[in-house]
């Protein structure tokens, strides 16, 4: 879909966590994506599949354990500390909680100027003209930059973490389960807050998420992961409308659906997903994604 | 797809697995058995009275004639003292921290359980204990009835609760608003079984590292006031041997640096045993 | 036909706020009523004013109201007016609750079979023997694999879709004629939120219980209930069958309630991602 060379491309990118006993937990296993200028690459599965982890992973919060991350032409996987800085301006992350990322005891326009002093964008009034663009571009008075956490709504505190990821101008922004926690009502303002953004911005999302429906409203591509490897990854209306690998349809089909009329009988399932801790020496087996369609790619099953 | 899954079991059984692999807390308990053992069967091995007058003063260890540890200033033989003396010492730090449980813990879990005005109550009376000097106030305590082994253990117990109450408020205070709480409750579960059955279980580890660390400082206290001569007169003590030899110690290093030691060792051995106990209790530290 | 459970013109403060504000609605035997609204809307203090658990450690006061309960014997009670020590003797029993967290709602220093076993011995004088043998009957109900296995293990080794099952076997193990369970899907994952659904979906067809349910999620009311409860900011807003509020939604509000919900599904067709279509609401 997106012309020329993708914005961020992951290679064979593993990270591994060290448990005691020499065991290991095989938290994100030889993934390779891309994510695409102006595009919405959305990754689901259940939680401990190794979204967070993938995206800790990818803007360096992890070290990896091998596999790299090229980031416009750069691969950041092997950037020294002052290089990576300059880097990490250009990848931004929200989070869940959006009240936990904000600290309570300061003026949350602080907490959005603070990338802008520490990548020396700009200081002082200069600063403070920026924080106020920010805030009136993701829906909030510019006043409310003196106000503190505690006197937000989880919306609006939303919305200055999108401001504070917005700051340092980024190409990739990576909302891991941002708008999970939020009202319904709430969400939806700010899927439609985030997509317009998009457009005006030319952002890329990397897009966590484990709520499918929210994930088909907003994505252009879809990644399902499953313990730490991603098995299906494919345009958003093959996904969802043609899904080949049976844990997507597991996924799909578990789905609530928001009509009454439209109640299913399910099977009974008590099946749970494996554990991702392996012990030394032993280690998952790699699956291998075949092409079914053109950017659709599914893993073989045994 | 085989995965290794770690072995779990019982939250006490997870504690003890950290623990043991502490060194430095397996070496405290190690220590720790040692003196016990020597307090309790020492005297079959060492059978020497530790009263009896057995040779001349101040005979420092090596010397002719003298025993392992030399003589005090009454020509007593230090190394019986050393063997039995612990035994004072030990039984007035486990009764006084039998109390200290006691009460501590009771008038905690009923502050922090039902907070209010039981809660304000308890914990004002709590304060006046608390900033009262312990060691003056366990003295008046010693004076005023007769120095006894277990008016001692007592005024040690009376003057050392006050912090257990406290953590244990502390901790139900915590537990008292977390979901396991609000299911017992509705189960249908009564007050009494809420506080000792569903909440104490879960406030116990934080207690249990602190009772260590009490044992530790209840000898220290009790040896204290062994040397200033408010101990039982007829229960030899470690700090009482230190308290009648500090005159002559110039002459004889060896009457105050042996129960010295042994009152050292046995509260190192206790604070290395909490320290294990801290981390082994420290769930962020699971699995390493 | 006379509701089993009757909530009527319930109202609940904090000091000086108000969060349940005059609440009425009827729960029938073997239906699920759901309840749902925005965080904050007064569904759980709703929830524990039923089970009288709202005033317990806080400065909840239920300010007028009453909340009728058919017992089973068939005499009718207000349950706000019951003492402490009689209300003891239906939580957990005529009534029971299960609540979001499933990892939390479990005592972490006992093994799970232990924990239910507690609360047969304690409403039906069950010996130890005997509660243990009925633990395995619910762990089975519930369908838990391997329910010898599981009943000596502790919450933190367990999944959080297992131990959910064990607060439902807790919950059920002394028939309850009221289940009411608190966003009882809303931590768990949509794999197990599925089986956890057809599973009280099943158990209210076997035990006959009625079940409220409380949730924010409108996907979770479409799937499982047959009257639905909206409330926001302490107030009921519209209450009617599933099908009525989900298809024709009377009040402003729960059209903007139900344009805000993402749908699976919706987006059939259409090639670029698309942002949802709001309905304006002002309170
Ligand atoms: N710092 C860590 N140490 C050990 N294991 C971890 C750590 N972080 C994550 N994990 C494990 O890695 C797996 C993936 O976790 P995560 O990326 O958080 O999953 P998700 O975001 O999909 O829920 C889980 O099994 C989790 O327990
Ligand atoms: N123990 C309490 N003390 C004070 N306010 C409370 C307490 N419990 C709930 N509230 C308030 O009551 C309102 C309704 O809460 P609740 O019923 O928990 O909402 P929800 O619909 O999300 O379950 C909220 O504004 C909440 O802050
Ligand atoms: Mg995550
Ligand atoms: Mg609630």
């Amino acid at each position: 879909m997106s012309a020329g060379t993708p914005l961020v491309e992951v290679r064979d990118l593993c990270k591994h966590f060290p448990v005691g006993a020499g065991a290991t937990v095989h938290a994100v296993e030889n993934v390779s994506l891309q994510v695409g200028r102006g595009e919405t690459l959305a990754v689901v599965g259940e939680s401990g599949c190794g979204k967070s982890t993938l995206a800790h992973t990818m803007i360096r919060l992890h070290e990896p354990t091998s596999g790299q991350v090229v980031l416009d032409g750069v691969d950041i996987s092997g950037l020294g500390n002052r290089a990576l800085r300059e880097h990490r301006a250009k990848m931004q992350i929200i989070f869940q909680d959006p009240f936990a990322s904000l600290d309570p005891r300061r003026p949350v326009g602080r907490a959005v100027a603070e990338p802008l002093l520490i990548h020396k964008i700009a200081k002082g009034p200069d600063a403070d003209e920026q924080v106020a663009d920010l805030f009136t571009r993701v829906g909030l008075e510019p006043d409310m930059m003196r106000q503190f956490p505690h006197q937000f709504s989880g919306g609006q505190r939303q919305r200055v973490c999108i401001a504070r990821a917005l700051a340092t101008r980024p190409e990739l922004v990576i909302a891991d389960e941002a708008v999970s926690a939020l009202d319904v009502s709430i969400q939806a303002q700010v899927i439609n807050l985030m997509m317009e953004l998009q457009s005006e911005l030319g952002l890329s999302y990397l897009f966590i998420s484990h709520d499918l429906a929210v994930v088909e409203r907003m994505s252009h591509r879809v990644a399902v992961m499953y313990l730490g490897q991603i098995v299906e990854i494919g345009p958003r209306s093959a996904i969802f409308e043609n899904p080949q690998h049976s844990y997507t349809q597991r996924l799909l089909d578990a789905v609530p659906i928001a009509d009454p009329r439209a109640r299913r009988d399910r099977p009974l399932l008590t099946d749970e997903i494996p554990s991702p801790v392996w012990a030394a020496g032993t280690s998952p087996e790699r699956v291998e994604l075949r092409e079914v369609a053109p950017g659709h790619l599914v893993a073989a099953e045994g | 797809m085989a995965a290794a899954q770690p072995e779990l079991g019982s939250p006490g059984r997870q504690a003890l697995r950290m623990f043991l692999r502490n060194r430095a807390a397996v070496f405290g308990l190690v220590l720790l058995s040692g003196i016990v053992l020597m307090t309790l069967f020492g005297s079959f091995f060492y059978d020497q009275d530790p009263t009896r007058i057995i040779a001349r003063p101040l005979q420092g260890p090596g010397e002719d004639g003298a025993p392992a540890f030399g003589t005090d200033y009454l020509g007593r033989d230090v190394l019986a003292g050393v063997v039995n003396g612990g035994s004072t010492s030990l039984t007035v730090a486990l009764v006084a921290v039998f109390l200290v449980v006691v009460i501590g813990v009771t008038i905690g879990a009923l502050a922090g359980y039902y907070g209010g005005w039981i809660d304000t109550l308890l914990m004002r009376f709590t304060e006046v204990f608390q900033v009262l000097p312990a060691l003056l106030f366990a003295m008046v305590i010693v004076a005023l009835f007769e120095p006894s082994t277990r008016t001692v253990a007592i005024a040690i117990g009376l003057a050392s609760w006050p912090g257990t109450a406290r953590l244990t408020r502390a901790e139900f205070l915590r537990l008292k608003n977390l979901e396991f709480v609000k299911a017992a409750r509705a189960v249908g579960a009564s007050d009494f079984r809420i506080i000792w059955r569903v909440i104490f279980p879960n406030a116990l580890p934080p207690l249990i590292v602190s009772i260590t660390l009490i044992m530790g400082a209840a000898i220290l206290f009790e040896s204290g006031l062994a040397f200033l001569g408010l101990g039982d007169p007829n229960a030899q003590s470690w700090g009482q041997m230190i308290g009648l030899n500090r005159q002559t110690f110039l002459n004889g290093w060896w009457t105050v640096t042996f129960p010295g030691l042994a009152i050292f060792s046995t509260v190192l051995s206790f604070s290395l045993i909490g320290d294990g106990l801290q981390d082994a209790f420290n769930p962020k530290l699971r699995g390493r | 036909m006379e509701p089993l459970l009757s909530v009527r013109d319930l109202t609940v403060t904090f000091g000086s706020f108000t969060a349940v504000d005059g609440v009425s609605f009827d729960l029938h035997e073997g239906q699920t009523l759901a309840v749902v609204g925005e965080s904050g809307s007064g569904k759980s203090v709703t929830a524990l004013s039923i089970m009288r658990l709202v005033e317990l450690g806080t400065r909840g006061k239920i300010e007028n109201g009453e909340i009728l309960f058919r017992q089973p014997g068939g005499e009718v009670i207000d349950l706000v007016q019951q003492r402490e020590d009689d209300m003891r003797k239906i939580r957990g029993n005529a009534i029971s609750m299960i609540f979001q967290e499933p990892l939390t709602s479990l005592n972490p220093v006992y093994p799970v079979g232990d924990q239910v076993a507690e609360a047969v011995m304690l409403h039906q004088g069950l010996e130890k023997a005997e509660a243990a043998e009925r633990v395995l009957e619910m762990f089975r109900l519930v369908r838990i694999p391997e329910p010898e296995k599981r009943m000596v293990q502790y919450p933190h080794e367990m999944s959080g879709g297992m131990r959910q099952r064990v607060m439902i076997a807790m919950a059920l193990s002394c028939d309850p004629k009221v289940l009411i369970a608190d966003e009882p899907t809303t931590a768990l994952d949509v794999t197990i939120q599925a089986q956890i659904l057809g599973l009280m979906r099943d158990l209210r067809e076997q035990t006959g219980a009625a079940v409220l349910i409380i949730t924010h999620d409108m996907g979770v009311v479409a799937e499982v209930a047959d009257d639905v409860v909206v409330m926001n900011r302490a107030k009921v807003v519209e209450h009617g069958p599933a099908v009525d509020i989900f298809e024709n939604p009377a009040e402003p509000y729960t059209q903007a309630l139900l344009a805000s919900v993402p749908r699976l599904g919706s987006m059939q067709g259409r090639s670029e991602p698309a942002p949802f279509e709001l309905v304006e609401y002002d309170s």
